[in-house]
């Protein structure tokens, strides 16, 4: 099976879990009161919503039961169970981005693809890749996502286009620096704070809202992810 | 230029710029669930209007009472309100930078029966280059506010007298409690702040009103520095909470300097390399 070929079944495999997911029809009063992207505005959109549909397939391409990348590792089993956990969050919080993408771009959004585009995968990516190169290929797009978004605001001229990109663009930099760390042995998971392991709630807060100010297709960190209280000497 | 009809939202963020009250991100870390009484020590009141401002008035230009420069912004248009954002971020930096110089003190003070002892210095050097990235961030901010208070019509020879130069930290009072100096608080009272300015310049971002290349720039500046604050918190907070834990590669001789590698999204030109640098300047590993 050529390389190619084998992403593509992936992929296929991937886009069918995601797009479980995916509301595929965002009403329109979920349009940002105010929200008045322009035509360049909305060309800008398009492309980093098609990102966005490319990495929510990498991921699945990842995670994939049996099939996927992860799994196809020689990775031990606790680590292919950790890494897919991470990898499916990230997954969930692209799937966010996408529709709120959709819903500021309105009727003319692209729906999603069912496999990664031709070429996002670069060709000296292994077909069967080790758990530190498939951190590694997601730590790539990650960061070139973070990059995208920001460049981006050099060229929309809308604001609240522009609070969007730079509210998703927020959490892209965070995926970045824990695949990153990750992919350089620079930090491991934690033990959480039973010690005994991540519970599901302590992995969902390894990047713990998909937006970083308030928005109406996720969690943000402006609305649900209060400060941390300070433990004070003698209070449990 | 294009200067939209505000809707409430925009109403409610300028109101918010111009008490100041996006900016008091490390002080709410500080309060922790008092940010009315946080946010009401700053935006001090500023210095009038100005010809580019619109109607002017007593708008604070988020200047901190502790900040020993920076004499507010007038006026209530997109450039004064772009100046006002600027000066707000600048102060807002200069606290978190000296924040960190109290945390790495807390730090180096702590007790040999403090849990996070054994961490103590790899712990202490990632403050410390978080703080150097914050200083890149008020380098990058200055210029932009120069440039931001020349466009407002404010003469040539006043505009370094505009530009804050220090805002002092504030030790919340828990932390005022010896048995509370905790490296773990040092790491929470961190992890708050950096929350709260990711958030703070994602707002700004939508305050930066108009669709000039310069207001673009601006736009993206906030979008670049506000990405590195959201990496610094997702690794604060991921030690505090005991999310991740050290690595094997944690000792090696580079690796602070992959902790949250960059001071910017993207790289900001008008700073040179490498403070400059964003996460472009980073090799994929895949090409």
């Amino acid at each position: 099976m050529s390389q190619l070929t084998r992403r593509q079944m992936f992929t296929r495999t991937a886009s069918v879990a995601a797009g479980v997911g995916v509301a595929l029809a965002i009403s329109s009063s979920a349009r940002r009161a105010g929200a008045a992207p322009t035509a360049e505005d909305i060309t800008t959109l398009t492309g980093i919503l098609s990102a966005e549909y490319n990495a929510i397939n990498l991921y699945g391409a990842a995670i994939a039961d049996g099939t996927g990348l992860i799994d196809s590792s020689s990775a031990d089993a606790a680590t292919k169970t950790a890494v897919k956990t991470v990898a499916t969050h990230f997954q969930t919080q692209h799937i966010d981005h996408a529709n709120a993408l959709k819903a500021l771009i309105g009727a003319d959004a692209p729906a999603q693809p069912t496999t990664l585009s031709e070429g996002y995968l670069p060709t000296s990516f292994p077909s069967v890749p080790s758990i530190v190169e498939i951190l590694q290929i997601a730590a790539d797009k990650e960061k070139q996502a973070a990059l995208a978004y920001a460049d981006a605001l050099k060229a929309v001229s809308d604001e609240t286009t522009a609070q969007l990109l730079s509210s998703i663009g927020g959490v892209e930099t965070q995926h970045f620096v824990v695949l990153y760390l990750l992919a350089e042995g620079i930090i491991q998971l934690g033990t959480g704070a039973s010690g005994e392991g991540l519970t599901a709630e302590e992995y969902a807060n390894i990047v713990p809202t998909s937006f970083i100010t308030t928005n109406e297709n996720g969690g943000s960190l402006e609305a649900t992810f209060p400060n941390v209280p300070f433990k004070i000497a003698g209070l449990t | 230029m294009t200067i939209k009809k505000n809707t409430n939202q925009q109403e409610e963020l300028r109101r918010q710029l111009l008490t100041g009250a996006l900016f008091g991100f490390v002080g709410m870390s500080l309060a922790a669930c008092d940010d009315d009484e946080t946010n009401a020590a700053t935006g001090a009141g500023g210095a009038g209007g100005s010809t580019n401002g619109g109607g002017g008035g007593p708008i604070g230009g988020a200047g901190s009472p502790n900040n020993t420069g920076g004499n507010g912004v007038g006026g209530t248009g997109p450039i004064a309100m772009a100046s006002a954002s600027l000066e707000a971020l600048l102060n807002a930096e200069y606290r978190a930078i000296n924040t960190y110089t109290a945390g790495a003190g807390i730090i180096g003070a702590a007790p040999d029966t403090d849990p996070l002892k054994p961490l103590a210095d790899t712990i202490t050097a990632v403050a410390l280059r978080f703080q150097s990235q914050h200083k890149d961030h008020s380098d990058a901010l200055k210029v932009a506010l120069r440039a931001a208070l020349a466009a407002e019509g404010v003469a040539e020879a006043d505009v370094e007298g505009r530009i804050p130069t220090d805002a002092t930290f504030e030790a919340p009072e828990e932390l005022a409690v010896e048995a509370n100096k905790t490296i773990e608080n040092v790491l929470i009272l961190a992890l708050n702040a950096e929350k709260n300015a990711a958030v703070a310049y994602t707002t700004v971002v939508k305050a930066l009103m108009g669709a000039t290349e310069e207001m673009k720039g601006y736009r993206f500046l906030a979008n670049s520095i506000g990405g590195d604050e959201s990496q610094h918190f997702i690794v604060l907070a991921a030690l505090a909470l005991s999310l991740a834990a050290p690595g094997p590669n944690v000792g090696a001789d580079d690796a602070v300097g992959k902790i949250v590698p960059k001071s910017f999204v993207s790289t900001i030109e008008a700073l040179s390399a490498p403070n400059g640098e964003g996460l472009n300047t980073i090799a994929n590993y895949f090409n």
